[in-house]
């Protein structure tokens, strides 16, 4: 089976950063929410919004 | 448009297999969307207010996400043989021109104050741009990684729960700078432009100006990048393979006894037990999800009074987004090594028990809020990995051939779950709350049925067998000729 040429290399490595640049950036927008979860809050409770499937 | 035809986008036989996931990782991101559709809800019910009856707003709003759910279902079902035959190509050119076109037409639903609009916009073209989307880079990604296709399938359907981390983000800023916008813009070129942009202040008053903006963009964008993996994707070519890879025989490796090597046509497959029982298996694990999901954020504000808030309910969401996410990459990359059905085993054991007793966590008993999330978040892993993990399951009992089809087919067992699952949970919460019973004491009876109905995957799961030879393709020259290459 032919060896994939080295240029072929920099093309995955510039496919993947332009699908992980969105992905991390939700990722971290998450993760900052969720950290709220750590922090002790006064007690309201009302229901919020429900998540999504 | 020859250039999307499945023969023009064949790989020579050096191309790289790993250009191939972040295709259809694009893809996916895009239509994931879909999950945090929820942020467009309260907007949606301000802008509609005075249009539609008020006292359906809420459930009518709700309808627009249902619709696009069951269209997805419904075209994945319908499409999967023809994708088969057009290629991946072709599906997600489709599936990009149907999903922005779908975000467009909501749009000018919304700006003219016509739900109608919405409903075929979002929920029945973008719904259809869902189902080709999420079922075109299946096959392709199993014929590139016959070795790995769980990890493979994993990773683009990974995508999918996390598209609603860019989604939920992206929508909430454009709407937050349209808003802004609206207020803020001077109105520069004399009487007409100042006149103009009063009118429109004015018919935009309710949000709507803000929510139609945000949809023309997020449509142009989700196009554009799901054109990235349009471009990108190719199928491989007929002489290669993975190198060193010996495609598994009836006597080797883990669940060796259900690889398949011969492979069924879709026509077949839904005619076989197997196909039915992997139905009730995706059904049990997406409904008993969807009963920690429909209600994570009251849930923990109730069982937890005075110890979580709103925020820490929000940041609780958040978590169960990640667990979703990385659940669906984990446990599919860990079915190759593992086997499907033992994964599966997995879910079906730890899950009753974690639902049995994760009531008891509450403040009423244990009351330790570490306990529940972590429950929760295994929970959701599983539901994620249970998405995830299936394509592979269809392959090893299916063979590749018509997998993306046959997963199409399947998928009707997620649209009924987002039926069934929610008719559940909604239903005995009205009935405590119509009968005013305290919520707290609904949770336990909705997490114990779910515990009921995994046990009933257990069994299906249990009674997963080879296929018989009965279903399998004889005539492999019919085969090579449709376009499959192993």
């Amino acid at each position: 089976m032919p060896e994939a040429p080295k240029s072929q290399n920099l093309l995955v490595v510039l496919t993947w950063i332009i699908v992980t640049l969105p992905t991390a950036w939700g990722l971290s927008y998450t993760i900052k929410n969720a950290l709220k979860l750590f922090h002790p809050q006064p007690a309201v409770t009302s229901p919020g919004p429900s998540a999504s499937h | 448009m020859n250039f999307l035809d499945r023969d023009r986008s064949v790989a020579p036989t050096s191309y790289n297999r790993w250009l191939i996931p972040p295709a259809a990782l694009a893809i996916h991101l895009s239509i994931g969307q879909v999950y945090a559709f929820s942020v467009f809800k309260n907007p949606l019910i301000q802008a509609f207010t005075g249009s539609v009856s008020a006292a359906n707003l809420n459930k009518d709003i709700g309808y627009i996400f249902s619709i696009a759910i069951a269209v997805l279902g419904l075209s994945a079902a319908l499409f999967g043989a023809w994708l088969e035959r057009a290629g991946p190509r072709r599906a997600m050119f489709y599936a990009a021109c149907c999903f922005g076109l779908g975000f467009l037409v909501a749009s000018v639903g919304v700006r003219s104050h016509q739900l109608w609009l919405v409903y075929l916009g979002y929920g029945a073209i973008g719904g259809i741009g869902l189902g080709l989307g999420y079922i075109s880079p299946v096959s392709t990604l199993i014929k590139w990684f016959p070795d790995r296709p769980g990890l493979a399938t994993g990773l683009a359907i990974m995508g999918f729960g996390g598209g609603a981390m860019i989604g939920g983000p992206l929508a909430t800023h454009l709407m937050a700078h349209f808003r802004t916008a609206a207020d803020q813009t001077p109105s520069p070129g004399g009487p007409l432009a100042t006149q103009l942009m009063t009118h429109f202040r004015a018919s935009g008053g309710d949000g709507s100006a803000a929510i139609a903006h945000t949809m023309v963009v997020m449509g142009l964008l989700y196009f554009a990048f799901m054109l990235f993996g349009v471009f990108t994707i190719r199928v491989p070519n007929p002489a290669w393979k993975p190198e060193g890879y010996t495609a598994p025989t009836s006597s080797t490796g883990k669940d060796a006894g259900l690889i398949s090597s011969h492979n069924v046509a879709v026509t077949e497959a839904w005619r076989t037990p197997q196909f039915w029982l992997l139905w009730i298996i995706l059904f049990t694990n997406v409904t008993a999800g969807i009963g920690i999901l429909e209600e994570a954020s009251p849930m923990i504000q109730d069982f937890f009074h005075g110890q979580a808030g709103p925020a820490a309910a929000v940041g609780f969401v958040g978590l169960l987004s990640i667990l979703n996410m990385a659940g669906r990459f984990f446990w599919a990359s860990t079915s190759d090594f593992l086997g499907r059905k033992a994964i599966y085993f997995a879910f079906f054991t730890l899950g009753p028990l974690l639902f049995f007793f994760l009531p008891f966590s509450s403040s009423a008993h244990l009351n330790s809020i570490p306990l529940f999330v972590t429950g929760a978040a295994i929970i959701i892993s599983m539901y994620g990995g249970g998405f995830a993990t299936i394509p592979a399951y269809l392959k090893d009992l299916f063979g590749g051939f018509n997998v993306s089809a046959i997963h199409g087919r399947l998928l009707t067992a997620w649209s009924t779950a987002g039926i069934i699952g929610p008719l559940i949970v909604n239903g005995i919460l009205d009935h405590y709350v119509s009968n005013k019973l305290p919520r707290e004491q609904a949770y336990p009876l909705i997490l114990h049925i779910m515990t009921g109905l995994l046990c009933a995957g257990f069994l299906a799961n249990l009674l997963v067998r080879p296929v018989s030879e009965k279903f399998w393709i004889r005539d492999n020259h019919n085969l090579s000729k449709q376009g499959a290459t192993r």
